[in-house]
């Protein structure tokens, strides 16, 4: 009458419970059954299928790692189609493994699956998962703090007053808008704040709702973590994976199409927006006002994201999906905001920071951190010269980035020229000439207010 | 310097003076100097490099297409590119015909010679601080192997850590695997001793060198390894699963060892570094330990110790505080007690709560025939159905009816995410969203929380139902009726059960309290006392022990947060602001470690037991009693301080059935000695010793006639014919001459010299008879030795194997013997009375005969007398002799007649069986045994009823000694009884109380002094008409600080742990 029961032996997976005991927010367990992952039967078999129709024979074990789906899950689908005779064995594989093949059913069978659609990878995770996953690892569920952001800021030089107005607005979880000239780190701001929230996240390689399967993991947007921080335990569903926490950068390219789910008629394959794609992280939308679209149009498209903290998108079906909307979105413009979108659309992204020109002591301070990442000493009468020659007499405004670049231009002109790395005016002299490519008049390229920082930047 | 490395076979081994084992192998650029080493794996030889330098060579041996030789390859192809200060530096790697050869620096010595030399030196290992010095370079090295290469060295050992100068170096990378590489696979080679658990298992950690490591500094320090395996199966099994012998360590060293030594890598220190920081920050008294102080250790102990696996307990008896010693409270014995019965709702959630359940309701139904009492409502709540299902009835199986559980199931991430109306704001997001897919809790405490919290209403309703038909008038009046107890209708009680070790119950149990709480008093029910009864156990799958104790420390903390007073915070499930303890009696319940299914099962039975005397026998008296003292300002138990019990019980079966079979040996034993005493064909043949003995006391006729010749002859007897002679010519002095003077004188001597003499007749003094008898006792033992002896033999007979029939014989044979002497001798004796008496007889001739005819006839006359005295005297001593025996006799007679009197009426209560071979010689062992019982003990006192106690009480002891009841099962049980009652929970302090509940059968006082030999001065008793004998120990006034220090003194990185998995994180506990 007694008999084992849960609470003694702790389940099934103890990977999940030391994960969690180890501050993870969230953890795929391994699945053990075709229940716990949340994929039909007949769709595991199209998926073998197809998978043999692209890559021809292969290893039970071999398919098994190639679609993210564990071996003993694998196996028994793999036996079920080859009792329908759609599977044949053509040799023995390792440890009670088998190499499949598929027969001329089989081949037929997969094509049909094939056209019905065409996608052929890792297998995906079901929405709902995906989207417990969002909510577990998004942006803003704990608050920052002022070290937080000054530990992700060690390593650049930010003014202190920047700090403080960066902190409330990252709590904030609505957007905001970074602006001022370009070259003063405004992407290199979007990427540090995301890193406060925790370096990884885990992301399904794709998810699935109905037939629909929608690719979310991105390589241009998503950074595999390094495997090592998560040594602790293998046992995890591969269907996820882990990545460095996204931060999407787009600029001036950005359509409204590109927020949609983008489904291809042919493939049948959907790719996810961007903003799913930017999910627990960090979406920066560099030079607003610069898209094709009105600044107003793409304001309006993330309104009620922004409040409701979930997104609607339309699948080729017809139906709608609702997703979650948890990440930092970060306006970004060398134009005053003001001028873009008028005031009821600003209303609702009360944060507006500008990121200033550095005066001439950080500029001093920028060069010392970027001479000490090139490897050369700092020289800071060569700065000065610099200022005085090519920045003052043109009253050429001061950017962030020009230290990192001088130098690397200077090196690069070192290394040409076989001369020693070496902060020298007259390197400075021959390398401004390409890097300063004209000669300035009046107060620059930049908007209006830029005059109005005046005394350090212009003389 | 020369590149090519050129090997040739040489013949050099021929002419040289080499060793034997001198490889074939010569080195171009290299001279081999002499062999280091040697091992399965290839020698290391000591060479003279190009410039001079010395450099350690390793040859392995065997083709390089050997297994070794690739492993080793492959090894060094891994560490070539790491450079370090601590790491042997490779110099080449060289394929040198067929065979790999290793180049490396040379060292002075490795760990495992140091060890040595100190140990010859007299000291007990390395010096502490030296071997300190010595492990943190190496680990140095080995973290640096780790965050560089991702790399494990697994051969961690003594002969591995290579010494220069005052540093170590790693080397020797045979087994270097890059941990970080999925399915690492681990072949053989590595070291038993020194090799982690998981190695075992083939999955080598990121952890696995610093465990080696930690046996490495044990071992060094004290020279006895952390474990005592001889062999490499041995060694397995107890890294795999025994507890370390951390004893021969500094208490201080104790928990650092041993939390590098966890069997779960994850629980170990995350670098080899933090490690040997960790021991390096422990000051240790030189004195006493590692530090190889000469004094002290002129007898080294031997290095292999007996196998002794040393648990918690003992290692913790070295800092044992007396504060924490548990002290027997004396009973109150002047109160009147009341047992005050009421209705009672248990009220079990988690899976060992409702296995508790289902034992206490075994026993109900067992005791009052009743399938359910009305007035003792249980509810089992759990979020596990198979756990519900498992203590169900069922068809065929007694359980719990389906009103009796409810569950409150886990619902998933995505159900409560979004149809949830409770606030979860309590609840951390990462449980939220990780809720397993089975459902279950897992271990994880804040989900167990979150079911109670999600299904709070039907956990409500049904509390309500419960404690509303236990109350009702009518229900109290059945249960009355059914259980016979005077229940009194009023405030019902409340007992808790739960583990402390799993999820549910562990999290549920304290909001569970409160939600009783608040059910009664929203429907103004009155609420008696609160008990909960939290059960810690765990089980045998390691990885899952370190949470199932996290878990329990963390329910504590909780509980000690609760109970600690002042301090306002939410607490139950509805927001209230009270400050209620959430049990008014908390009881905390060790039930053991490591346990398996069916250990589980027994603790937990005990429990149900436990809780079924405390809710309807009398011995809950005792426990309202001792619960007194929780509230109780005057005690000396602070509010956070928790009870334990232990329960021992035997089932009157067993003690009874023991007293059935001692009962029945006895009537074996009894109807044995009668029966061989009825029945002359088994009577033993006639008894050599018995004759031999008569024999030595002179008392067969020959013997007698032999001793009484000789006293006769003996100067002393010729000395006693003189003295006759000597009177007789006094009174022929006296002699006229005359026929009838001559004839008168001989009569008067005669008389004279036998008459016995008087005392203060002076006459007397001529009598022959006291000087013959003293003469005669110089030829025979003393009266009293040899009835002594005799008597001692008898009675040495009454308890061999033959008994009374044996005794009779010998007695028979005593008395025959005696009997037949005696009348030799009286025949003897007449013969000469007669011729004395014709000495006497007046002449026929009447004539004076000659003088010296008649001083011939004196002489002769006196011959005679003598003669007739000694045998006189023989009489004397064999008439004393048989008047003693008779007595013996009778009394044999008279205890074979109480023997057979028993039989009678013992047989009349019980069918006498024919005892079987092996009954008898059961029987003949316990008569044999020195310390049972002795019959001949019995010959003078003649009570039967006195001898039946005293046979019993010897039978049935040497019964449990000897271990002859059928079932093992049982005896063990008596083993352990009462002893298993003192509760599991140990080294925490506190006051203890027992209660005995005796079976009927059972004798009081016999067992509360046993008991008191156990427990001290704390036992009261109860007599009981339960066929089962159990013994209560309750020990209170526990401080949960001490619970929670024993459990973190050797788990320290649970504190960390415990934290994380606190049930709500709206509280900082």
């Amino acid at each position: 009458m007694i008999s084992t029961t849960s609470e003694k032996v702790q389940g099934p997976d103890p990977a999940l419970l030391a994960a969690l005991l180890a501050g993870e927010k969230y953890w795929p367990t391994e699945p053990q059954s075709v229940g716990e992952l949340g994929l039909s039967e007949p769709f595991l078999e199209a998926l073998i299928c197809k998978w043999l129709l692209c890559n021809g024979d292969a290893s039970g074990r071999t398919i098994a790692a190639e679609i993210c789906i564990p071996f003993t899950i694998v196996e028994s689908t793999l036996n079920r189609l080859r009792s329908r005779r759609y599977v044949t064995h053509s040799g023995a594989g390792q440890l009670n493994d088998y190499v499949y093949t598929l027969t001329d059913d089989g081949r037929s069978r997969a094509r049909s699956f094939y056209q019905e659609s065409a996608y052929v990878g890792p297998a995906p995770v079901p929405l709902m998962d995906y989207v417990i996953s969002v909510e577990a690892q998004a942006i803003g569920d704990e608050a920052i703090r002022r070290s937080d952001l000054a530990d992700a800021f060690h390593d650049v030089s930010v003014a202190s007053d920047l700090l403080e107005l960066l902190g409330p607005a990252v709590n904030s979880g609505s957007g905001m808008f970074l602006y001022g000239a370009p070259g003063n780190g405004k992407s290199t701001l979007a990427n540090r704040i995301t890193a406060c929230f925790g370096q990884s996240i885990w992301l399904p390689h794709a998810v699935i709702d109905g037939r629909e399967i929608i690719t979310v993991y991105d390589p241009a947007y998503h950074r595999p973590a390094s495997a090592e921080a998560h040594a602790s335990s293998s046992d995890f569903d591969k269907r996820w994976i882990r990545v460095r926490r996204p931060t999407v950068v787009v600029g001036g390219e950005l359509t409204m199409d590109n927020l949609e789910i983008s489904h291809d008629p042919v493939s049948k394959i959907s790719e996810a927006p961007l903003q799913m794609k930017s999910n627990c992280g960090c979406l920066l939308i560099d030079d607003f006002g610069r898209q094709r679209v009105e600044p107003a149009e793409l304001l309006n498209r993330w309104i009620i994201p922004l409040e409701s903290k979930h997104d609607f998108l339309t699948l080729s079906t017809g139906k709608k999906i609702q997703v979650p909307f948890e990440q930092l979105i970060i306006f970004s413009t060398n134009l005053d905001p003001a001028d873009l979108v008028d005031e009821a659309f600003l209303r609702r992204i009360p944060y507006r920071i500008e990121v200033k020109d550095p005066d001439t002591d950080e500029f001093h301070s920028l060069f010392q951190l970027a001479a000490a990442s090139a490897g050369c000493e700092y020289d800071p009468d060569s700065v000065n010269h610099l200022l005085e020659k090519h920045y003052r007499p043109n009253r050429r405004p001061l950017r962030r980035c020009h230290a990192r670049d001088l130098l690397l231009l200077l090196r690069n002109f070192c290394t040409y020229n076989e001369l020693q790395l070496e902060m020298r005016p007259d390197y400075f002299d021959r390398v401004a000439k390409s890097f300063f490519t004209r000669e300035l008049a009046g107060d620059g390229e930049s908007h209006p207010s830029q005059a109005g920082i005046g005394g350090t930047n212009g003389h | 310097m020369d590149t090519n490395l050129e090997i040739s076979k040489t013949s050099v081994l021929s002419g040289d003076a080499a060793t034997p084992d001198e490889p074939q192998l010569q080195i171009a650029g290299y001279t081999l100097e002499k062999s280091i080493g040697a091992g399965g794996y290839g020698e290391v030889w000591k060479a003279i490099g190009p410039g001079g330098f010395a450099k350690a060579v390793k040859i392995l041996h065997g083709k390089l297409d050997g297994q070794q030789a690739e492993i080793e390859l492959k090894s060094l192809e891994r560490v070539r590119e790491l450079r370090h200060p601590f790491l042997m530096n490779i110099e080449r790697i060289e394929v040198c015909d067929g065979k790999l050869i290793v180049v490396s620096e040379l060292a002075d010595t490795c760990m495992e010679k140091r060890f040595k030399q100190a140990r010859e030196e007299g000291l007990k290992g390395i010096p502490r601080e030296e071997l300190l010095g010595y492990l943190r370079d190496a680990a140095d090295a080995l973290d640096f192997m780790l965050s560089r290469g991702g790399l494990q060295h697994l051969d961690i050992k003594p002969a591995n850590i290579l010494l220069l100068g005052d540093h170590a170096k790693v080397g020797d990378f045979g087994l270097t695997k890059d941990v970080t590489a999925a399915g690492v696979s681990m072949l053989g080679g590595f070291t038993p001793l020194y090799s982690a658990p998981e190695i075992f298992e083939g999955q080598p950690s990121r952890q696995s060198d610093q465990y080696s490591l930690a046996i490495v500094y044990q071992t060094m320090l004290t020279g006895e390894p952390p474990f005592a395996g001889r062999t490499a199966a041995q060694l397995t099994a107890q890294h795999l699963s025994s507890t370390p012998d951390l004893t021969s360590l500094a208490p201080a060293d104790r928990p650092v060892v041993a939390r590098a030594l966890s069997k779960n890598p994850q629980a170990r220190f995350s670098g080899c570094r933090e490690f040997v920081d960790a021991l390096s920050r422990k000051k240790v008294s030189s004195q006493s330990y590692g530090s190889g102080g000469k004094s002290g250790y002129e007898s080294l102990p031997a290095v292999t110790k007996s196998t002794r696996v040393v648990n918690a307990e003992t290692m913790a008896a070295a800092e044992d505080d007396s504060a924490l010693e548990i002290k027997p409270i004396q009973p109150d014995n002047r109160k009147e007690l009341s047992a005050n019965f009421r209705p009672t709702l248990v009220l079990a959630v988690g899976g060992l709560g409702g296995q508790v359940l289902s034992f206490l309701k075994q026993e109900l139904r067992q005791s009052f025939a009743a399938d359910s009492l009305k007035s003792f409502p249980l509810v089992y709540l759990d979020t596990d159905s198979r756990a519900l299902r498992s203590v169900r009835a069922d068809g065929y199986e007694p359980g719990l009816a389906d009103d009796e559980v409810l569950q409150i199931p886990l619902r998933s991430s995505k159900e409560l995410r979004t149809q949830t109306d409770k606030p979860l704001k309590w609840l951390s997001r990462r449980w939220l969203f990780n809720i397993p897919k089975t459902g279950q809790v897992e271990g994880m405490r804040p989900l167990g929380r979150l079911a109670l919290v999600d299904q709070q209403e039907r956990v409500r309703q049904h509390i309500l139902e419960s404690i509303q038909t236990a109350i009702a008038e009518e229900s109290v009046a059945e249960t009355c009726e059914a259980t016979r107890l005077q229940i009194s209708a009023g405030p019902i009680d409340v007992v808790l059960v739960a583990s402390t070790s799993g999820g549910t119950g562990s999290g549920a149990v304290l909001d569970l309290s409160y939600l009783v709480r608040e059910v009664s008093a929203a429907n103004n029910i009155e609420l008696g006392s609160v008990t909960g009864v939290l059960l810690h156990g765990t089980g045998t799958t390691r990885q899952a022990n370190d949470v199932q104790q996290a878990c329990t420390v963390s329910l504590l903390r909780e509980l000690q947060h609760y109970n600690t007073p002042g301090l306002k915070e939410p607490r139950g499930v509805a927001p209230t602001e009270t400050e209620a303890r959430p049990f008014d009696h908390s009881y905390l319940i060790h039930l053991g470690d490591e346990l398996s299914d069916q250990e589980f099962a027994a603790q937990l039975r005990t429990v149900g037991d436990y809780l079924f005397h405390t809710l309807v026998t009398p011995a809950r008296a005792n426990f309202l009693n001792w619960r007194e003292r929780d509230g109780d300002p005057n005690s000396d138990i602070s509010p956070t301080a928790v009870r334990t019990f232990g329960i021992s019980a035997i089932e009157e079966d067993t003690f009874k059935s023991s007293q059935i079979e001692a009962e029945r040996f006895c009537n074996g034993i009894v109807s044995v000695w009668t029966r061989s005493g009825q029945s002359e064909s088994t009577s033993p043949a006639e008894p050599t010793e018995t004759r031999d003995l008569l024999a030595e006391f002179k008392l067969s006729p020959n013997e007698l006639t032999q001793s009484i010749s000789a006293a006769h002859k003996s100067e002393a007897g010729q000395q006693l014919h003189k003295s006759a002679v000597q009177y007789a010519s006094q009174l022929l002095k006296q002699c006229s001459g005359t026929p009838e003077e001559q004839q008168r004188l001989l009569v008067r001597l005669a008389n004279a010299l036998l008459k016995n003499p008087k005392s203060g007749d002076p006459a007397g003094a001529a009598s022959l008879l006291p000087k013959a008898q003293q003469i005669f006792g110089e030829f025979v033992p003393t009266v009293g030795s040899t009835t002594g002896r005799l008597e001692e033999q008898l009675s040495l007979l009454l308890d061999s194997p033959g008994r009374f029939a044996l005794v009779e014989a010998a007695l028979g044979q005593i008395l025959g013997t005696l009997d037949a002497a005696a009348r030799g001798n009286d025949r003897t004796l007449s013969s000469i009375a007669n011729a004395i008496k014709a000495y006497c007889q007046p002449s026929q001739t009447a004539q004076p005969v000659g003088i010296d005819t008649y001083a011939n006839q004196l002489v002769q006359l006196c011959e005679k007398c003598c003669e007739y005295a000694i045998y006189q005297a023989a009489k004397v001593h064999l008439s004393q002799i048989q008047e003693e025996l008779a007595g013996v006799a009778s009394q044999v007679l008279a205890l074979r007649g109480m023997v057979a009197r028993i039989e009678k009426d013992r047989t009349s209560e019980s069918a006498a069986n024919i005892p079987t071979n092996a009954e008898l010689a059961a029987f003949d062992k316990f008569l044999l045994s020195s310390d049972a019982f002795r019959l001949r003990a019995f010959l003078e006192t003649g009570d039967p009823a006195e001898l039946w106690k005293a046979l019993r009480q010897a039978a049935t002891a040497f019964w449990r000694a000897n271990s002859l009841t059928t079932e093992e099962e049982s005896t063990e049980d008596q083993s352990e009884f009462p002893a298993s009652a003192h509760p599991g929970l140990k080294n925490t302090g506190g006051w203890r109380h027992v209660v005995a509940v005796l079976p009927p059968s059972a004798e009081e006082e016999t067992w509360r002094a046993k008991l008191q030999e156990e427990f001290g001065d704390c036992v009261s008793t109860h007599q009981s008409d339960k066929d089962k004998l159990t013994v209560c120990c309750e020990v209170d006034g526990i401080e949960i600080s001490h619970i929670v220090k024993n459990f973190l003194r050797y788990h320290p990185h649970l504190a960390e742990v415990a934290q994380r998995i606190h049930v709500r994180n709206d509280i900082s506990w």
